[in-house]
């Protein structure tokens, strides 16, 4: 679990990496876009520190795998309420964030299948 | 053209994304995929960009069998700049218009999709919100409780601080438990 934490702290390094060579090349708002997906990755990796902290380990990925399935519920409402409303810059960025969290599954699920 | 209008123009195409979308719709119109593969970008960027140009009024998009196909609003793009910066239109004083601004960021800040999200601690933020949603109100009418009530739920479910307070922002004229709008 530790492992798989450093690895997207590594991934949520990356896109800010990517989001500042973004700015520099005056492309703002997909330098804007990267960092709320960077955030996502933050955020996971947020909540796997800390139940890896107070979670006995052999429930840790039971845990965090609850916890990742509660984050996305208001996200979804946003999502619903934007489309609802022709709000399509704010449906693109609640997409964006539910992609973001939905690649972080993905991960995690092929590192158990390797 | 707005002085507004011209700062809206110009801050849409002050990404060079956007402006290699425009470049591109230049030579001929495109749908998303088209663009993406062209510029190098996701398909999915490419849709907040022109969503971003849609909303300028620098692209319009029209349906096309499975495709929906975007093309360039010229109009404003032909303008010489040096016209478009001299002709820009100061509609109102300086003051008028950093009122305006105000009012607009408050209300973009407390309302959601036509609902308040909370009642603004701020008084000078609460009467604009409170002015917002009296303008639902129908001049004249005269608005029984229960029926007042029901208006100003679909705002905020503390209906009677907002009641309260449009009495005594001056908004609202309560008689013999009837209400009408000032």
């Amino acid at each position: 679990m530790e492992t798989f934490v450093k690895e997207l702290q590594a991934i949520a390094g990356e896109l800010r990496q990517q989001a500042a060579a973004f700015a520099a090349d005056r492309r703002q708002d997909e330098a804007d876009l990267a960092k709320i997906r960077a955030n996502i990755y933050d955020i996971c990796a947020t909540i796997g520190n800390v139940v890896c902290k107070n979670t006995p380990e052999g429930e840790r990925e039971a845990a965090w795998l609850k916890k990742l399935e509660e984050l996305p519920q208001n996200w979804r409402v946003a999502l619903e309420m934007a489309q609802a409303h022709g709000n399509g810059q704010r449906a693109a960025v609640e997409e964006l964030k539910l992609e973001a969290l939905e690649d972080v599954l993905a991960r995690f699920r092929a590192r158990k299948e390797a | 053209m707005t002085e507004e209008r011209v700062l809206q123009l110009f801050k849409c195409l002050a990404d060079r994304s956007r402006l290699r979308i425009v470049q591109s719709l230049l030579r001929e119109e495109m749908y998303v995929e088209r663009l993406a593969q062209r510029l190098g970008l996701t398909p999915a960027t490419i849709s907040f960009h022109l969503k971003k140009l849609e909303e300028a009024g620098l692209v319009t998009s029209r349906p096309d069998q499975y495709y929906t196909m975007y093309a360039l609003r010229r109009d404003d793009l032909t303008l010489p700049v040096v016209d478009m910066i001299a002709g820009a239109t100061d509609q109102s004083s300086q003051q008028e218009l950093r009122e305006a601004q105000y009012r607009q960021k408050v209300i973009e800040t407390f309302f959601e999709y036509g609902k308040l999200k909370a009642i603004p601690a701020q008084r000078k933020k609460e009467r604009i919100c409170l002015e917002e949603i009296v303008k639902v109100l129908e001049p004249g009418r005269v608005y029984a409780e229960p029926e007042l009530n029901e208006v100003l739920l679909q705002f905020h479910e503390d209906y009677c601080t907002l009641r309260r307070d449009m009495i005594s922002e001056g908004l609202l004229r309560r008689e013999n438990g009837r209400y009408e709008k000032v």
